[in-house]
């Protein structure tokens, strides 16, 4: 016994030089070659894929992996079924023709407001109800539970969902106005 | 504890008293001043100057009732903060431990006894060997000793004889902080905690790239689901993972897991009270994470271990049987009949099920 522990011990010092981590196994979705990927309207509504040489999905939508930390970077394309098909780590991984259609897939799915000012902001019961103007002009809407519906990505950065799941986004908080700034961190 | 509940009552006691005078108070004074008043005696204005002054005597009355119980909950609460102030920390910090930042996993338990409370030992004289890499399947019934073998792995408790040695090193010689950085656990029920789906996968490697994060989530099935949700991995979980179902938190614990790279495994019910399409997909998941560590499954479902090595049955606190699923079966001991019990309750439940369906139509 005690040669053995002894062995085990010495495999184990051996080891510890030569030490690499466990490579991690992954299944399907990273398999497929992005430059194989060819994303193409038909009809203009809808999107479709074929994997050159592989396979071919009559209906495809692309959204982002992490949408808020990293929006430019791992774009996952999904089946009809919501099916994880592949994913594309960079734009330019794919080919130029198929670009275009990921961004204004992505344009419309991720549809955020950028709130310029604030109007008016009032907190009752929890539910806040704000009215501001916005890139795309003056918007109301509720959001419930600030500290639950309102998320920094950075030090003053911040996304707000309201009741209906839009995105309202302050880019830069502090470049809002005096007024604008103190209703904001009246809720938050 | 004591302290609380003897405070509580004390302010139950006191606030039905004080409550008492100062409603009896108000009655006698309407009624007093009342009569006084029909009388001509005293004014209407008189009467009500002094119930103000009344009420103003009883806030101070009511705030010394609310004080004395803040006060009383103060102590209990000072309790057992110095309770914690005042526990031994766990030698982390020992300048005589052992290092082994990488071990390999080679466990060997020699006559351990152990008892959460002096005088009732858990654990009676457990001996067994495991080697590196060696998927082992813990069965027994409840209160068998199963989980303070577990507690004895990642060394919560020190044993109160004999020793448990890791690569050949007594457990108690090793530095602890490379012991529990190379122990992985999947529980039941995980932990999560309140921030992004990104973020708790990250937990096990604390600085890992995004890149590992989704390679980890697709190794433990859990990538699909994640991107499902609007929020993908930015999605906020909620305090304790309040936002995702069993089966998710299970699959965000088991990546967890993948990126934490453990060479000591723990599963403890990490597949129980699952459906089957989300267990199945679980259990290849768990398939590919036990891979060349050593691993310790605990599961009520006997039929999710047969995947072990080998199943080591624990029966009042000692090592009852060891050996593979058909073995065990062969012996007709302990594991035989654990499984009949399992496998007639199972059929049980199925004629139940097929005659209430019938009943239905």
């Amino acid at each position: 016994m005690a040669t053995e522990t002894s062995t085990v011990k010495e495999r184990g010092e051996k080891k510890d030089s030569e030490w690499t981590p466990t490579p991690i196994e992954t299944i399907h979705p990273i398999d497929v070659d992005p430059g194989k990927i060819r994303l193409f309207k038909e009809p203009e509504w809808i999107l479709r894929m074929t994997i050159d040489g592989d396979r071919s999905y009559l209906r495809v939508k692309v959204v982002r992996a992490a949408p808020l930390t990293q929006p430019d970077r791992y774009f996952c394309i999904l089946d009809i079924k919501d099916e994880a098909i592949c994913m594309v780590e960079n734009m330019d991984q794919l080919e130029e023709a198929s670009r275009p259609f990921v961004f204004e897939e992505l344009d419309r799915r991720y549809l955020t407001a950028e709130i310029q000012s604030i109007v008016s902001l009032q907190n009752e019961y929890g539910v806040s109800y704000w009215d501001v103007n916005t890139d795309r002009g003056r918007r109301e809407f509720v959001a419930k539970s600030v500290s639950e519906n309102a998320q920094w990505l950075g030090d003053s950065r911040l996304m707000i969902f309201d009741v209906d799941g839009n995105r309202f986004e302050v880019p830069d908080k502090e470049k809002l106005d005096k007024r604008s700034l103190g209703l904001l961190e009246s809720v938050l | 504890m004591q302290s609380s509940v003897g405070g509580e009552r004390l302010m139950f006691a006191f606030f039905t008293v004080t409550n008492f005078i100062m409603s009896f108070g108000v009655f006698f004074v309407w009624y007093i001043g009342g009569s006084q008043i029909l009388k001509g005696e005293m004014t209407l204005g008189a009467l009500m100057a002094f119930l103000s002054y009344l009420w103003m005597l009883y806030q101070p009355m009511r705030w010394f009732g609310d004080f004395y119980s803040f006060i009383l909950r103060a102590f209990a609460g000072a309790q057992r903060v110095f309770e914690v102030v005042d526990a031994t920390p766990e030698p982390f910090d020992r300048p005589d431990a052992i290092r082994k930042p990488h071990i390999e996993g080679h466990l060997l338990f020699k006559q351990v006894y152990f008892g959460y409370d002096p005088g009732k030992p858990v654990l009676k004289g457990i001996d067994l060997e495991v080697a590196a890499g060696e998927m082992i399947g813990l069965v027994g019934k409840s209160g068998a000793g199963k989980s303070t073998l577990i507690n004895m792995i990642c060394r919560f408790y020190d044993p109160d004889r004999g020793q448990v040695l890791v690569d050949g090193v007594p457990m108690n010689d090793l530095d602890l902080h490379d012991l529990r950085s190379q122990i992985g656990m999947v529980h039941q029920q995980p932990f999560l905690f309140e921030g992004s789906i990104a973020d708790n996968i990250a937990y096990g490697k604390p600085g890992a790239t995004f890149d590992e994060i989704i390679r980890s989530a697709m190794a433990a099935e859990a990538h699909e689901f994640i991107v499902r949700k609007p929020d993908g991995y930015d999605m906020n979980v909620g305090e304790r993972g309040n936002r995702l179902s069993g089966g998710e938190k299970q699959r965000i614990s088991i990546a967890r897991a993948i990126l934490h790279d453990p060479r000591i495994l723990i599963l403890d019910e990490a597949t129980s009270s699952l459906d089957t399409p989300t267990e199945k997909k679980i259990q290849a998941a768990i398939a590919r994470l036990v891979k060349g560590r050593t691993t310790f499954a605990i599961a009520h479902r006997l039929s999710t271990l047969r995947s072990a090595n080998r199943l080591v049955v624990v029966d009042e606190g000692k090592v009852a049987e060891v050996g593979t699923h058909e073995e065990l079966m062969e012996r007709q001991g302990i594991f035989y009949r654990l499984v009949k019990t399992q496998q007639e309750s199972t059929a049980v439940v199925g004629v139940g099920a097929i005659e209430g369906d019938a009943e239905e139509e």
